[in-house]
């Protein structure tokens, strides 16, 4: 299919009328969740998850990806206003953004990183449809032991490069492969960890593990956190809204050097994510300044770069999940395992078996981003509105959610109870340390690199060689090994470090 | 912890320090994944393992029960050298939110989908201090229809607003 087939094709299927109504649902509630410090985004797609059930496949990402680059613009309205980050990715925000409100700017400060998420999205979507068709070509001459190589690589990085404690992380995926391999085993049709329960034949259903670790505990863990009543300084009208001449100039560049940041992060698997490329792109504006004293006192290019790589990370994000199957970090897991629950298996064929959803999804991320640009200007004090709600009313509200939308997955009390156990442990594992994010991408993978492993073995007949005697898997092991390596120094410098400060 | 309280008002500095040495963050979550790991191991051994060519359903999770216990062995004595003490879990939460959940799963198919929300409502409610019983009661009258218009008329979930009564 041609680069113009495929666009063509993409706005027939993203201009339906469906569509358009998920995609709307799914970057308002994105906002929405964005701008509430109280929820996560991985909260909010968890919880919305069962929908995308009862929805065709492409609605249900469409719907899913929304909220995800909504809550990209939304978060940082709270850091701006409030100083409290609405979401991780817009923590580095708080940096220059606040300073800019204490100054009565904040008018400004929202509209250019409203500008700044939009151009961030487009150059990201750009790239997406650019470099999808000919990775997921190359892709298709990958053999199992690349895959493995890929999703092992994929896990290391999501286990290691997470703050402070890897080994905890790497028990974290290992739990997580655990999880997911739960259940009749494909090839040989064993039953494994089902200690008999029917139920569990078919593994844990992705709802119940995503709302157990990011909506049960998330919920238990914030209900009677001390909380400030955010004070809203000023009143944001429509005129401040207006950015300055020198405000723009200020943030073309700024703009173009997060874009750039984002995007490049966004595509690695396991790096992380928005989170990541903010700081990164917050740390080389900060080095190619010519007043890098400005930036904490409300620099204009402190919100534009990082705002734009965020935007760029969560769209660019995608290009790895929907061409090699391999998704970067916990949302994109989630948007797999959604695919996986539809019986789309993701991988290089996708683009040329399905090539409505690819297409269609990607013309909706351009849609959808116009839909928040312009949602987002004359809705901005609905907006600064919303972070005047108390969240203790909404944790009933999504205690109900979770139960619901377990139940409806398949209509079984049973997948309820299980919600309630595993939400206890994940309570209990999480307040230790463990990480919810690299035990989903486990989880998702368990199956799939099993499968490869098992796969390349038996090609092989039982020689392991063959991962490094094959070029791709031996670079993507040598990369893991790498990491694996360098995180160790890290880890130990940082010991020593820690150590002679101690006495 | 309470500190320790005799001793002619002097406090104990060593029994504390060797309580809390086992209630470190670090040393507990190695400890758990150490733990689980070493289950892990013990379940699979029943399953066949099979050859490097021909894996039976054993091969994978005995690896993995390895990696798990492996990697909490190393957390945990690494964490010899922390000082970071256990989180305090939120009890009172965690029971009502789970609590809430069960009652919804036992109930949502013998009282019917509106009940089962109301009794979740209030049960999960029941975590903070003091309870809102106001809102509670607010949020029930709006959200029980509101999630079975949502579920169970639109998205045509099977069950019952009220099933009074039934098996």
């Amino acid at each position: 299919m041609s680069f113009a087939d495929g666009l063509l094709l993409g706005f027939e299927t993203a201009l339906s009328a469906q569509n358009l109504l998920y995609c709307l649902l799914g970057v308002t509630v994105g906002m929405v969740v964005g701008v509430l410090p109280g929820i996560g985004h991985l909260t909010a797609i968890s919880l919305l998850l069962p929908l995308t059930f009862h929805a065709p496949v492409t609605a249900g990402l469409v719907m899913l990806a929304g909220i995800y680059y909504g809550a990209q613009y939304g978060g940082s309205i709270a850091s701006i206003m409030v100083n409290l980050p609405g979401t991780a990715s817009s923590a580095v925000i708080c940096l220059d953004g606040y300073p800019m409100t204490k100054q009565g700017r904040a008018g400004a400060a929202l509209i250019i990183t409203t500008l700044a998420s939009f151009f961030g999205s487009l150059v990201a979507i750009m790239l997406l449809v650019a470099l999808s068709p000919p990775l997921a070509r190359a892709a298709l001459s990958f053999h199992s032991a690349d895959y493995f190589a890929m999703m092992a690589l994929g896990l290391v990085a999501a286990g290691t490069l997470i703050q402070g404690r890897p080994l905890i992380g790497v028990a974290s995926v290992a739990l997580g492969l655990v999880f997911g391999i739960i259940g009749t085993d494909t090839s040989s049709g064993a039953l494994r960890f089902t200690f008999g329960a029917p139920q569990l034949f078919d593994g844990i259903n992705i709802v119940v593990v995503a709302m157990a670790f990011f909506g049960v505990s998330e919920v238990i863990s914030s209900i009677g956190r001390p909380r400030v009543g955010p004070a809203v300084n000023g009143a944001v009208t429509l005129r401040s809204l207006m950015p300055t001449r020198a405000d723009l100039r200020e943030s073309w560049w700024p703009m173009v050097r997060g874009a750039g940041v984002g995007s490049g992060v966004g595509i690695l698997p396991g790096a992380g994510g928005g989170s990541m490329a903010a700081f990164m792109a917050y740390a080389v504006e900060k080095r190619v300044s010519r007043t890098p004293e400005r930036f904490g006192s409300g620099a204009v290019a402190g919100i534009s770069a990082p705002e734009a790589a965020n935007n760029a990370a969560a769209q660019a994000a995608f290009i790895p999940t929907l061409t090699l199957g391999i998704p970067g970090d916990a949302i994109m897991a989630l948007i797999l395992g959604a695919l996986l629950v539809h019986g789309v298996t993701p991988g290089p064929t996708v683009l040329a078996e399905q090539p409505e959803l690819f297409w269609g999804l990607a013309v909706s991320f351009l849609i959808g981003n116009l839909m928040l640009l312009v949602l987002n200007i004359p809705l901005m004090q609905v907006w600064v509105k919303l972070l005047q709600i108390p969240p203790r009313y909404l944790f009933p509200a999504i205690t109900l959610f979770i139960a619901i939308g377990c139940y409806s997955v398949a209509n079984a009390p049973f997948d309820v109870l299980m919600v309630a156990g595993l939400g206890m442990a994940a309570y209990v594992l999480l307040a230790l340390g463990f990480e919810p994010a690299p035990l989903l991408l486990g989880y998702v993978l368990g199956p799939l690199i099993e499968e490869n492993f098992r796969r390349a073995m038996l090609l092989s007949r039982g020689d392991a060689m063959v991962f490094v005697e094959r070029p791709i898997s031996a670079a993507f092991l040598a990369a893991a090994v790498a990491l694996v390596v360098w995180v160790a120094l890290g880890a130990r410098r940082e010991r020593t470090l820690r150590a002679k400060g101690e006495t | 912890m309470t500190r320790a309280q005799g001793g002619f008002g002097r406090p104990q500095p060593r029994r504390e320090d060797a309580m809390n040495a086992l209630l470190r963050k670090d040393l507990l979550a190695g400890l758990a994944a150490l733990a689980l790991g070493a289950a892990v191991v013990w379940i699979s051994l029943d399953y066949r393992l099979g050859t490097p060519a021909r894996m039976g359903p054993g091969m994978f999770p005995l690896a993995l029960g390895v990696v798990l216990s492996l990697s909490g062995l190393g957390a945990a004595l690494f964490a010899l050298r922390s000082v970071e003490p256990a989180p305090a879990l939120r009890v009172r939460a965690m029971l009502a939110v789970t609590g809430a959940l069960v009652l919804f799963a036992l109930t949502v198919e013998r009282l019917g989908f509106i009940p089962a929300s109301v009794i979740l409502i209030f049960v999960s409610g029941l975590a903070e201090t003091p309870v809102q019983w106001r809102a509670l009661a607010l949020l029930s009258v709006i959200l029980a229809p509101a999630a079975y218009a949502l579920f169970v008329v639109f998205l045509g979930i099977p069950a019952p607003a009220f099933a009074w009564g039934a098996p």
